[in-house]
């Protein structure tokens, strides 16, 4: 059995990012990847603010696949209204971040472990014991353990914490790379309406040249067997690009819900979209994963300075995260319960009275506010959610 | 009864894990996994799944039915 500060189960970019941050600090931590490769298969649409990658990773050229200046909104009947983005985003090769995420945190001396899959965890009184499985069979010693398995949230059950989604709290998607897609280059487009994804949108993002992402999440509980999202896909594609090819295949669940409510216990923390920390309106979720892990891993580093692992030492990873986009989160998420219930034509009015907008001033809030702008109750969360 | 996948259609997405009440589904390293006592086939994920890869389950009849 190998003994370890702290284990991290789960590569992707939260996982990675807590784990650089222990290692840094001259703890022993060991990351442990199910997959036989870091970064893959992709599952996700790959947008992301650039003050995030400033704030955790940097950016790197070759991560960068396009700039992203702006958006563009479609209403079901065609209009349009576009937004210019005040800070820039990008559209990432999510598989080569996630690999690089995962190498740097490797490279500061954290233990990287592919083709682990955390099967089992023993919760003892001072300790965890984690048995992984599949292809590598161990047992690890481990004082402190970072959940950071994605979605499907898999290990914190296993901590008594409950993690599954109700249907109406869960985007399902599903994308196509498209190469002979041709669009607004720089811009991300999104479309709503209820022929187009239910109770979701679909999104049409640069991925260089004539190459974009092309895909669409449907709310849980507005899907049915036939009526599923590669329904839905199949018929934007066919209508916006019958030309084009699918270059790849990228399903993914997101979590459209509130975070869960206990993100931390004793001798554990969970991070990233395990967390459900995606936001509830958007989608966008690696962000919120980066400064989960980043927080997580700070908290880490501070417990086991103290030498504990209590649940009282591990609290401030909760707070900071409250405090950093749980709240936001929060807000957006009662935000998301009414704009889901949109009919086609409230998109198109709230299209067209943002279309009256100076492109550059249009901002996510205006949006919302021209959205609501009949519903007061709804209209004070918002001023709250973004200017308080 | 439980849910029947169909592995040529499924795409790992995990959508189906994280909804699941009863933590019937585990995603295991590469493909999804069932643990049929645990499903009790109210089919939420045969609902949801985005490709269309999971079936309800069919009635047990047993070992005297016999299928023509």
């Amino acid at each position: 059995m190998t003994c370890f500060d702290v284990i991290v189960a789960g590569a992707g970019p939260a996982g990675s990012l807590a784990a650089r941050h222990i290692a840094e600090s001259g703890f022993s931590v060991a990351l442990l990847e199910k997959r036989q490769e870091v970064g893959t298969p992709v599952r996700c649409a790959e947008g992301v603010s650039e003050k995030w990658l400033l704030k955790h990773t940097g950016v790197e050229e070759s991560w960068v696949e396009a700039e992203v200046k702006g958006a563009i909104l479609r209403a079901p009947d065609g209009s349009k209204a576009v937004m210019h983005y005040a800070e820039k985003g990008f559209i990432l090769d999510r598989a080569r971040f996630d690999r690089d995420l995962a190498w740097k945190a490797a490279q500061s001396g954290a233990f990287l472990l592919t083709r682990a899959a955390v099967t089992k965890i023993d919760p003892y009184e001072e300790f965890f014991i984690i048995r992984t499985d599949h292809h590598v069979h161990r047992e690890f010693k481990t004082s402190l353990l970072i959940l950071a398995d994605g979605i499907e949230s898999g290990l914190a059950p296993q901590l008594g914490i409950r993690t599954s989604l109700a249907p109406s709290d869960i985007e399902m998607c599903l994308q196509y790379t498209l190469e002979g897609a041709p669009h607004e280059e720089g811009f991300i487009e999104m479309a709503g309406g209820n022929e187009v994804a239910p109770g979701g949108y679909a999104w049409i993002f640069p991925k260089g040249g004539t190459r974009a992402n092309v895909g669409l999440g449907l709310l849980g509980s507005r899907s049915r067997a036939g009526f599923n999202a590669r329904f839905y896909l199949d018929r934007f594609v066919a209508q916006r690009f019958p030309r084009a090819s699918v270059i790849r295949t990228v399903a993914g669940a997101v979590s459209a819900s509130e975070p869960l409510e206990e993100v931390c216990g004793e001798g554990f923390m969970i991070v990233g979209d395990a967390a459900r920390l995606a936001n509830p309106l958007t989608g966008a979720g690696i962000g919120n994963a980066l400064e989960s892990g980043a927080l997580a891993g700070q908290t880490a580093v501070e417990a086991l300075k103290k030498g504990t692992r209590s649940r009282e030492s591990l609290e401030p990873y909760k707070h900071r995260l409250m405090r950093s986009i749980g709240h936001t989160t929060k807000k957006f998420y009662r935000i998301k319960e009414p704009f889901v219930k949109f009919a086609d034509e409230d998109i198109i009015n709230m299209i067209r009275l943002v279309s009256q907008i100076d492109p550059s001033r249009v901002t996510v809030a205006g949006i919302l506010e021209a959205a609501f702008k009949e519903n007061k109750a709804v209209l004070a969360l918002i001023r709250k959610a973004f200017f308080s | 009864m439980a849910v029947r996948i169909d592995f040529g259609r499924c795409i790992s997405c995990g959508g189906c894990v994280a909804l699941c009440p009863r933590g019937a589904l585990q995603m295991k390293a590469f493909h999804l996994s069932l643990i049929p006592e645990r499903c009790n086939d109210c089919r939420l994920c045969v609902n949801a799944c985005p490709v269309g890869a999971l079936w309800p389950g069919v009635p047990d009849y047993g070992e005297d039915y016999d299928v023509l």
